[in-house]
């Protein structure tokens, strides 16, 4: 039985711990339940005793492939090279299955056995051709062997499948420099800086883990991907798991947030509030409670606790871009342009507002709070920026030419920001920009 | 048995117990620990108090430079404080500088020296800004920088308000750069974070850790200009450094491009780093993404803690090693000239298994054994436990702790592991941070010193078996009346060819030697070198005896031996 340090862990956790390793003293032989302390283990990070568990559950039911492959993992989380061994079983009993294939390339890859990496990826495309990872896979091996052009070709094939893998547009760049492609290199660069944020790479094997997760952080972890992968109502159920264990704040603006997107404004908005009595210090809480207000509720409330947000943490750009946001809808331009140039001026990088600012003061309505002159320069500075016009900031400098009766100049601008917004297909963005391009060509300047 | 033999097991089986490398034939002798006998007692106050405020981890740096220009290296020992209102700021702990009495004896010479400060101590680095002749230092902080002027005998003067320095992020690596080649050196300051303390994180067994960096967000860079005048201008914005929001932890200054300009390489935790080329009008475009130095070879935004440094492949052009989180591998990206990087980590052996359960801060690249090949040396230590270890009190920061790596340079970009070979190194599992590099004992090799957190710095002198002999030069030019950081240095020898940078800002929040080091290896004579100065005038030095520490005079082209 593995020695585990229970100290300071959250109860529940010790609870169950203690639970499967009482049944597994009356029965060792038990392999499934070797294998359920295994992942018990392994989920809540105490890998050197979940390897332990998955060697004596393999041992004792060799058929079953997971044993091993979990193993693997874990050896490979300890940093232990023996991981390829019990990927290597893995795959001997299960043959058929393209993802333990895949990860005992990444193995073999990692240790320098490039023949061998290749073979295991070769195997994973025979069983699935449609595996990304295991084209990336080979087109490293490529790189590695210096064949640039067979391994973008590959790279190629893998992005068809799977467009935003970050992985495989690095590496892409990579090979059109060593072709000596700079545009090749500075087109793909950009379509890399584009890319969000990309989910980990799923592995269905070891999502079987993931119920055997117990702690607090567990199930938090696990609404956030339940909610980030638009499954909402699982999520809210994970959040609620959660504040039964304990409940503390972040459960609430989570559950909250789930509320939301199940069309719950009031429930959200008093799990808001629960979290803001908690921690009325948190700038967060109180700006999420004031969001949910501002648009669920008492808007006054609401946007006393925007303010509040913001001047606990000024330098948040979210936060002065709600307030100002608020502001404008609410009418008060005076308390939007005061507040848009002070964060503007305080910190130029937060584009967005400049850029806020900027058509604010091209189209208000209230003649008194515009200023085209200022509005164009500040769009200028911000284009001037950027490596590449973005069209919302040509939409700027078109409402600011507009208001200085510059008509012909801002249809140019306009027009570009059209043409880039479709490019990148953003047709509402369009749709929008042909109504100010109709605008101007009736000689007069948007307003709000 | 109790929880710290368990530890230190554990630790051993991950360290050691996959396929220990016997070291390379003739790389003999040790890195000794000498911090005793050389009089350097420090003791890393961490200001952990079970509120896992993430400064406490982010640990503190070392300076090593000549202080009072008596020709032998000093030490800079920056500290961190208690941060929860339980001592006075009175009683909070002060940075340490330990002044070379020569022989490699030091005394501690905090008081007089007027470089005790008692800010949340992060990096520090040195330069001459005033062109007095002497160091100045400036110091981040995780409350406000500070900039202290030398005032030539090795006492310093707090100039932070009358220089118009003013950085109120959480700074960490700091560097001097003459970006605009006016002859006066400005500053650069990797800003990290904006806390929000409100925040707490917890491992997933519910025990309290430190947030990572994705829970923060990121603060943006800052540069400095000097204005010739003994002040600053803060020009983050006008550079369009300042325009960048990313988790700057680590900065080295050198000219990527080969354009006689200074360039800026930063390595941002999570974020993608940052490669500002200078563009010659005061102002720098990022090219990270374009010259492959932004992510690693797969396309993953690793976190970048230090840098290294140095002509790794013998290409004779500076390359890159950024340390990394653990699960990553330390990136080492080769400089392929106009090219751009390759991420060579792979080929150089770095990607192995074993060495990807390491967190890595410090990192140098030097010639430890003078066989011409750079050697490397890595300070490592967790940012989040070591699973099924937790520990309080006393033994906080063992669960954090790890072994330091040291790597054989084989040549062409390629590395062994012989971390084994040097126990007092590799042994002691600290968690290490800041690394410094220089040859303290001015026997013509490169030894360092580590700062662990929450635990002694330890100074190790390179006692290592010669393979050859060296040279150290000191670039310097009269009418500046200083070293002339970011020249460029080609060495010629019987058809050999080996180049370097002046460079003392790298590794991880810490100043090196301001001296270029050349192990040569089997080389006997030096036919020339020809220094490429900051400013383009290029110069060939010859008569130049090996084994000497050397002095390259501007405009002398001669060289002049150090006494």
């Amino acid at each position: 039985m593995p020695a585990v340090n229970l100290s300071d862990m959250e109860p529940q956790i010790v609870t169950k711990i203690n639970t499967l390793q009482d049944s597994l003293k009356i029965h060792p032989g038990n392999a499934a339940m070797w294998g359920k302390l295994g992942m018990t283990l392994y989920v809540h990070e105490l890998m050197d005793g979940a390897a332990v568990c998955f060697e004596n559950a393999s041992e004792l039911d060799p058929k079953d492939f997971r044993w091993a492959y979990f193993c693997g993992i874990a050896r490979h989380n300890l940093g232990d090279a023996a991981s390829q061994r019990w990927y290597e079983r893995a795959v001997s009993i299960n043959p058929d299955e393209p993802q333990l294939r895949v990860r005992l390339g990444n193995a073999r890859l990692t240790e320098g056995d490039e023949a061998g990496a290749a073979k295991a990826f070769g195997q994973a495309l025979g069983l699935d051709n449609r595996r990304a990872d295991a084209l990336l896979g080979l087109a490293q091996i490529d790189y590695l062997h210096q064949d640039y052009e067979q391994a973008a070709e590959r790279l190629q094939k893998a992005l068809a499948v799977q467009p935003d893998l970050r992985e495989a547009l690095a590496l892409l760049i990579s090979c059109y420099r060593m072709q000596w492609n700079q545009k090749a290199v500075m087109e793909t660069s950009r379509r890399l800086q584009l890319l969000g944020e990309a989910p980990p790479p799923a592995d269905p094997i070891l999502n079987q883990m993931t119920g055997e997760g117990v702690s607090y952080h567990w199930v938090m972890e696990t609404g956030g991907q339940l909610l980030d992968a638009g499954r909402t109502r699982e999520a809210a159920g994970q959040f609620r798991r959660a504040l039964a264990i304990r409940r503390e704040g972040p459960a609430y603006s989570q559950l909250a947030i789930a509320q939301l997107r199940l069309g719950q404004p009031d429930s959200a908005v008093a799990n808001f509030r629960r979290a803001y009595r908690l921690n009325p210090g948190s700038a967060l809480n109180g700006f999420n409670l004031g969001m949910a207000l501002s648009d669920h509720g008492d808007a006054g409330e609401g946007l006393s606790l925007l303010e509040q947000a913001y001047r606990k943490s000024p330098e948040t750009p979210r936060y002065a871009l709600i307030l100002f946001d608020q502001y404008r809808k609410a009418g008060r331009w005076q308390a939007a342009r005061d507040l848009a140039e002070k964060v503007y001026r305080a910190y130029p990088q937060n584009t967005e507002m400049g850029l806020r600012l900027s058509m604010l003061l091209a189209t208000c309505k209230e003649a008194r709070w515009r200023d085209g002159e200022k509005a164009r320069a500040i769009a200028g500075e911000i284009l001037a920026r950027q490596n590449t016009p973005d069209p919302v900031a040509l939409d700027c400098l078109g409402a600011a030419l507009a208001e200085c009766g510059r008509f012909e100049e801002a249809l140019g601008a306009v027009g570009e920001a059209i043409n880039r917004s479709v490019a990148g297909g953003q047709n509402d963005l369009a749709n929008q920009l042909r109504l100010r391009e109709a605008s101007y060509q009736n000689k007069r300047p948007w307003r709000e | 048995m109790n929880k710290l033999s368990l530890l230190a097991i554990l630790l051993t089986l991950i360290a050691c117990g996959k396929s220990p490398e016997k070291p390379a034939d003739g790389f003999g002798g040790e890195l000794k620990d000498i911090s005793a006998q050389a009089g350097i007692s420090f003791h890393h106050d961490a200001g952990e108090n079970g509120s896992y405020f993430i400064p406490e981890q982010v640990g503190s740096g070392v300076a090593l430079f000549d202080a009072d220009n008596d020709g032998d290296i000093d030490i800079y020992l920056v500290n961190a404080r208690s941060h929860d209102g339980s001592q006075p700021p009175g009683q909070w702990s002060r940075n340490q500088f330990f002044r070379q009495e020569g022989e490699g004896r030091f005394v501690n010479a905090t008081a007089e020296s007027g470089l005790g400060d008692q800010g949340f101590g992060m990096g520090a680095a040195a330069g001459d800004y005033d062109n007095d002749g002497d160091l100045d230092l400036y110091l981040t902080n995780y409350d406000e920088d500070q900039l202290f002027q030398n005032q030539g005998d090795g006492t310093f003067r707090n100039v932070t308000t009358e220089a118009g320095i003013r950085n109120p992020r959480w700074g960490c690596s700091a560097t001097f750069i003459d970006y605009d080649r006016d002859g006066f050196l400005d500053i650069f300051v990797a800003n990290y974070l904006q806390i929000d303390s409100t925040i707490t994180c917890t491992d997933r067994s519910g025990r309290p850790e430190y947030c990572g960096p994705d829970f923060q967000p990121a603060a943006p860079d800052v540069l400095f200009r000097n204005n010739g005048d003994g002040t600053f201008s803060d020009v983050s914005f006008a550079s369009r450094i300042g325009l960048t929001e990313r988790r700057g932890l680590g900065v080295v200054a050198a000219d990527f491009n080969f354009d006689g300009y200074p360039d800026l390489y930063v390595a941002n935790d999570g974020d993608e780093n940052t490669l500002w080329i200078n563009r010659k009008d005061g102002s720098f475009v990022d090219q990270g993404l374009p010259m492959g130095v932004a992510v690693n070879r797969l396309g993953a935004r690793e976190a970048g803690m230090g840098i290294a440094i140095g002509d790794v492949s013998g290409r004779l052009t500076q390359d890159i090693l950024v340390t990394h989180l653990e699960g990553e591998s330390n990136t080492l990206y080769l400089n392929q000239g106009l090219m751009g990087f390759e991420d060579a980590s792979q080929k150089a052996d770095l990607e192995r298994m074993e060495l990807l359960s390491y967190t890595g801060f410090g990192v140098g690249l030097a010639d430890l054994n003078l066989d011409a090949n750079l050697d490397l040396v890595i300070g490592n230590g967790r940012v989040k436990r070591l699973p099924g270890v937790y520990e309080t009190g006393e033994k906080f920061w063992s669960g954090y702790a790890e072994p330091n790596l040291v790597f054989e340079g084989l040549g062409g970009g390629r590395f062994r592991n012989v971390s084994a070979a040097f126990p007092e190194y590799s042994a002691p599992v600290e968690t290490s941070r800041g690394l410094a590099f220089a040859d303290i004992d001015n026997d013509g090799d490169i030894d360092f010193l580590v700062s662990n957190c929450g635990g002694p710095a330890r100074l190790y002198r390179n006692d290592l078996q010669r393979k050859g002999n060296w040279v150290m030069l000191t670039l310097y030019d009269p009418a500046l009346k200083r070293v002339v950081n970011n020249s460029r240095v080609l060495l010629s020898a019987g058809g050999k060819k080996m180049s370097a940078e002046v460079i003392p800002g790298y590794s991880y929040l810490s100043s090196n030697d301001h001296r270029v080091h050349f192990g040569l290896g089997e080389i006997q004579s030096i036919d020339k070198i020809t220094v490429t100065w900051l400013g383009g005038a290029v110069e060939d030095f010859t008569e130049l005896a090996v084994n000497r520490h050397l002095t390259l005079e501007k405009g002398k082209g001669k060289a002049v031996e150090t006494p």
